[in-house]
């Protein structure tokens, strides 16, 4: 368990990198994080607590991200894009390709389509979690307050006139 | 209102949002949101992985349509940001389509961080995912150097207009030969510090969206987007190979 919470906790500068990587607002850069250690953390409960296989493991990780994804979205009043792209960083399979890659160069024909196929599995999981909860009306996170924001370039237009 | 402006307009935010890597439906209902406020029926709004197409019926002149080609891509959550805000202020009235007309042009002014930090960022995550997949401070340690180095020649890449599937072949190429030196010398987990070296090139916002596309129906952007992808992660196994070939 503890090496659970000490890899989710590194996810945190992960995703908040990957955040800055790709141009995110400053003051979104937490929810980021945050999105991150639950997305880890989901991830290896369901793999190592439960047993679950990759699929379901992943497919749960990506509902548990989509959830706070569509929740943080509707309390900053920003797309809900960023979140769930900071939270999806860790499951995209990176292992898996590198593994195909190897079983292919030493000619292991049925472990390279066994590891594609894990490929496969760990894209399909992302995609079918992330689609069940973008699915849902946006009257489901309405729950929590919004904090409410102005425009705030229209400053700049105003000057451009003078 | 002015047809052709409005036109204008929807198409500066819907290319805002797409070269910013939104997803294809988001980008169309902005679209749409931003022509239905003249006119109530008959609005069209595509958007494909490279292409947007308005049209709007126009009671002189018959139906206009434009259309614009998107060559430059990236992700960017600023733009997107920006594109959401001025559609919702212009939707809801805040801002007048004379107004937002200007605004959309400071797209290209959009406050973003400095380069450096930038690559120092693409350090610290390949070292991040080194440790989280099982590595200990070495491991981490050479990621962090080998990655540092592979996010300076993506932002050379980006200023000096590379082809997109050329910096993946290379940077695995890269992190293969750099972790094969490195390991010559201190006791690493070769498999390890290669797979944090090249996490951060890997597609993944190009897959989430691919599939979030197909599963909504898009599916020429979703397709296309999948090819995009299979073609980045070939591209950076193929170079991991070459990397791994040349010393053992």
């Amino acid at each position: 368990m503890s090496t659970i919470l000490y890899h989710s906790f590194v996810c945190i500068f992960a995703c908040v990198s990957f955040s800055i990587i790709f141009n995110a607002p400053r003051h979104e850069l937490i929810f980021c994080g945050i999105n991150g250690f639950l997305s880890w953390f989901a991830y290896s409960i369901c793999i190592q607590e439960f047993g679950f296989s990759i699929t379901v493991s992943t497919a749960i990780a990506a509902m548990c991200i989509t959830i706070f994804a569509r929740f943080a979205s509707f309390h900053r009043q920003v797309p809900a894009t960023l979140y769930h792209i900071a939270g999806i960083m860790p499951l995209v399979p990176g292992t898996a390709i590198y593994n195909t890659m190897q079983a292919a160069v030493q000619g292991h024909i049925i472990e390279t389509y066994s590891y594609l196929l894990d490929v496969v599995k760990y894209a399909g999981g992302i995609g079918i979690g992330s689609i069940m909860i973008l699915a849902l009306p946006y009257g489901v996170f309405e729950v929590i307050p919004r904090r409410t924001r102005k425009f705030g370039y229209r400053k700049k237009s105003s000057a451009k006139k003078q | 209102m002015d047809d052709n402006k409005l036109l204008k307009l929807a198409l500066d935010t819907g290319e805002a949002m797409l070269s910013g890597g939104a997803e294809t439906h988001r980008v169309e209902d902005t679209m749409r949101r931003i022509l239905a406020t003249s006119h109530s029926e008959g609005v069209e709004a595509q958007a494909l992985n490279t292409m947007l197409i308005v049209s709007i019926p126009s009671k002189e002149k018959g139906s206009l349509t434009l259309s614009r080609g998107i060559r430059k891509r990236s992700t960017n959550f600023e733009k997107i940001c920006f594109a959401n805000d001025l559609s919702r202020a212009f939707v809801s009235g805040e801002i007048t389509l004379d107004d937002a007309a200007i605004v959309i042009a400071e797209v290209k002014n959009l406050p973003s961080f400095d380069p450096r930090l930038t690559t120092l960022c693409y350090g610290i995550a390949g070292a991040s995912f080194c440790l989280v997949l099982g590595g200990v401070w070495l491991d981490g340690l050479i990621s962090f150097a080998l990655s540092f180095f592979i996010g300076f020649l993506l932002w050379l890449a980006r200023e000096k207009n590379i082809p997109y599937c050329f910096t993946p072949l290379f940077g695995g190429f890269i992190a293969a030969l750099g972790t094969s030196l490195f390991a010559l010398w201190l006791p690493l987990q070769i498999d390890l510090v290669i797979i944090g070296s090249i996490t951060p090139m890997l597609p993944g916002v190009t897959i989430s969206n691919s599939v979030r596309d197909i599963m909504e129906s898009n599916f020429i952007s979703g397709t296309s987007k999948l090819a995009e992808a299979c073609l980045i992660a070939a591209s950076i196994a193929c170079g991991v190979a070459f990397g791994l070939s040349i010393l053992g």
